[in-house]
């Protein structure tokens, strides 16, 4: 019975906010990050971690994690979408995507950008009769940005979308 | 049989992620800013201005055409029938619901360990516009639901959960949505809905494919550790004990 008070006063006394203050957290770039440099290396980091979840989901439909977790709002959606489509045509990609190079565009509050260059030579699309329906006019080295939000201590990508640049 | 086909042609930067890359799908987008309208006759290929197969000006009028078929739905126009390809999650996005709430329980504070309860509450919304000049209805129907709690782990559930009060349980039991934090802290704990949609022109709902996901919003909690120590006296017994 003593045991379930004082539970009950630590609480209150948490919910009051008697408890002592945590220490100032050290001085963070706009990004929250330490600096910019960290920013970009989380994003590179995070942008790395779902291209090898993609990979690794081509080649086991059960593979952990699962690429959308390393997504979130438009990026998640177009994900889908892209699922749907490849589902309503009945094709599937085998092989493996490769990041070709990273090029830092932009570290700004909550947000990273990258410019990322898929690589997707290693890659072939087959149907259902496994036969290789790979287009042809397909742009196997792609420019893409890529913007990051950081959500706690990680980034999730919210948007890819195809870039000009050259790779 | 002349089937008209109408498309959306795409313009400037398009989603595009690894899978879309590698299936060739980075350049299908749309800005729903222009038309792309073609024809063909089955079994001719692309009808081309007139153009006929051989690359010469076709102005052959001995081709009889066979009779219109008898029109069985409201786009057949006798002698064509007219394909509206499906509108895309883009499309349909300036329909969505807006955020649902997001509530946790107990109101911003939990022990670690001991389960928090998070709560969305969202449904199915119909929502009536235009969308290619067409008047149009708009369903959107919830299909899952995520908590992200801000420490690492997430979790993707079938409902947006229930308070404790409207289950009948207790404060810091386990729900379908809860969720114990291992380590004392203040995280942010977000939710989203994500809503499967389907657009309806007037002769049937069409799904739209993929999931349209829309965030319920975010709330910070703070979670505590709670220490517990035997003594011989209630606080009652002895107000100046520990703890008291």
């Amino acid at each position: 019975m003593t045991t379930i008070v004082i539970l009950a006063v630590a609480v209150a006394c948490a919910a009051a906010g008697c408890a002592p203050s945590p220490a100032p957290s050290p001085s963070l770039s706009s990004t929250g990050f330490a600096s910019d440099a960290e920013a970009f290396a989380a994003a590179e980091a995070t942008y790395r971690a779902y291209v090898d979840a993609t990979n690794a989901r081509r080649a086991d439909p059960n593979s952990v994690p699962d690429p959308t977790d390393f997504l979130t709002g438009e990026a998640f959606n177009d994900e889908a979408t892209t699922e749907a489509i490849l589902n309503d045509r009945e094709w599937r990609v085998v092989g493996e995507t490769t990041i070709a190079s990273f090029r830092q565009l932009r570290a700004d509050h909550d947000r990273v950008e990258l410019e990322v260059c898929l690589d997707s030579s290693g890659t072939m699309v087959l149907d259902l009769a496994e036969t290789d329906v790979t287009p042809s006019d397909r742009m196997t080295i792609q420019a893409l940005s890529v913007s990051f939000t950081r959500f706690h201590s990680s980034l999730l990508i919210t948007q890819s979308k195809t870039s000009a640049s050259q790779c | 049989m002349l089937t008209l086909i109408v498309g959306l042609v795409l313009a400037g930067a398009s989603a595009c992620n690894s899978n879309a890359q590698a299936a060739g799908l980075c350049s299908i987008s749309n800005s729903g800013s222009s038309i792309e309208i073609g024809a063909t006759r089955p079994g001719e290929g692309r009808v081309d201005g007139g153009v006929g197969d051989n690359g010469e000006a076709d102005e052959s009028d001995d081709v009889v055409a066979p009779p219109p078929p008898a029109c069985t739905d409201d786009l057949c126009r006798g002698n064509y029938s007219v394909v509206v390809l499906r509108p895309t999650l883009a499309d349909v996005a300036s329909f969505a619901p807006t955020s649902a709430p997001f509530v946790d329980e107990p109101d911003g504070i939990g022990i670690v360990g001991m389960p928090m309860n998070f709560v969305v509450t969202a449904g199915a919304h119909e929502q009536g516009g235009t969308l290619f000049e067409l008047p149009v209805t708009v369903r959107f129907t919830p299909t899952s639901y995520l908590f992200v709690h801000g420490d690492g782990t997430s979790r993707e559930t079938a409902t947006g959960g229930q308070t404790w009060s409207q289950l009948g349980r207790a404060q810091f039991s386990a729900t379908e949505t809860s969720h114990a934090y291992a380590a004392s802290g203040t995280y942010t704990a977000t939710a989203s809905v994500r809503y499967a949609a389907e657009a309806n022109f007037g002769n049937g709902w069409m799904d739209v494919p993929g999931v349209l996901e829309i965030p319920a919003g975010s709330t910070m909690v703070r979670i505590v550790e709670v220490r517990t120590a035997l003594v011989d006296q209630t606080c009652a017994e002895n107000p100046a004990g520990p703890g008291c």
